[in-house]
């Protein structure tokens, strides 16, 4: 087991914080805070610059602090997905709060983007 | 309760905060004020995006009353005049390759809400939106 190591952490618009992490070898990317229409374009720029990093391959997105998701947040991990999709890669979402998940599951995001309830099955089902 | 926000994004942090109080004021459950603030925040957005002409200064109004059995939110605008109900209901069923961006604002809105309706009158989008409590 190798320890978390926390690589990049920024702060946007004191709303939405994102910290890049390699655990096991397999990317995650907390995310801190509020995602919505007043964050997403900054939240999508780090994951477009993540994917272009060629170390990345699978995603995890830990949703455990994330407090709020709104329609241009789902927007965001669309996208990422997608461009993981183009390139045979996965992007999967850990440990969403109530509030978040019933927000995927009403968008129908649960059929397209596996949802895990905690980062440890995130990371035992892509690593097998 | 009542108040003027600007057209911008950036309000979005008020907005939230303005559904907070509310919700401690009135003794709201979070299963209430959370859809609530969703709800707002999805025209909140349509409105500042795609309402007022880009770089355009305008306020957008809102009003929250509790009544006996329900919340009602009432949100005004002064952009050109604009039902978000009648935009087509989003794709929820396609695979990630062909799974169409955008139109989820609107769906969020209709399955989280009781009822809402739209009128347009004295040059003003007006919004009604209403949850019932329990």
């Amino acid at each position: 087991m190798s320890l978390a190591k926390s690589l990049i952490h920024v702060t946007y618009l004191d709303m939405l914080s994102i910290e890049d992490q390699k655990e096991n070898g397999i990317w995650i990317c907390a995310l801190e805070g509020r995602l919505d229409g007043n964050t997403s374009e900054q939240a999508d720029k780090h994951l477009t610059e993540l994917s272009g990093n060629e170390e990345v391959t699978d995603l995890i997105l830990d949703l455990s602090a994330l407090e709020y998701l709104s329609s241009a947040g789902l927007r965001v991990f669309l996208m990422a997905a997608k461009r993981a999709k183009s390139k045979k890669h996965q992007v999967v979402l850990a440990a969403p709060n109530d509030g978040v998940k019933q927000v995927l599951t009403i968008s129908g995001f649960s059929s397209i983007l596996q949802i895990f309830p905690d980062r440890a099955s995130a990371l035992s089902s892509l690593a097998s | 309760m009542q108040q003027d926000f600007g057209n911008s994004l950036a309000e979005l942090a008020s907005l939230a905060k303005a559904l907070e109080d509310f919700g401690q004021r009135e003794n709201l459950p979070p299963a209430v004020i959370g859809p609530l603030n969703l709800a707002l925040d999805e025209l909140f957005t349509n409105i500042v995006q795609h309402g007022y002409p880009p770089g355009k200064e305008g306020r957008i109004f809102l009003q929250l009353r509790k009544n006996e059995n329900s919340v009602e939110a009432l949100l005004q605008d002064q952009a050109p005049a604009y039902n978000p109900f009648e935009a087509p209901d989003p794709d929820l069923e396609s695979p990630i390759e062909s799974r169409p961006i955008g139109g989820l604002g609107v769906h969020l809105v209709k399955e989280l809400m009781d009822h809402w309706e739209y009128r347009r009158d004295s040059d003003q989008n007006t919004i009604i939106l209403r949850k019932n409590l329990g």
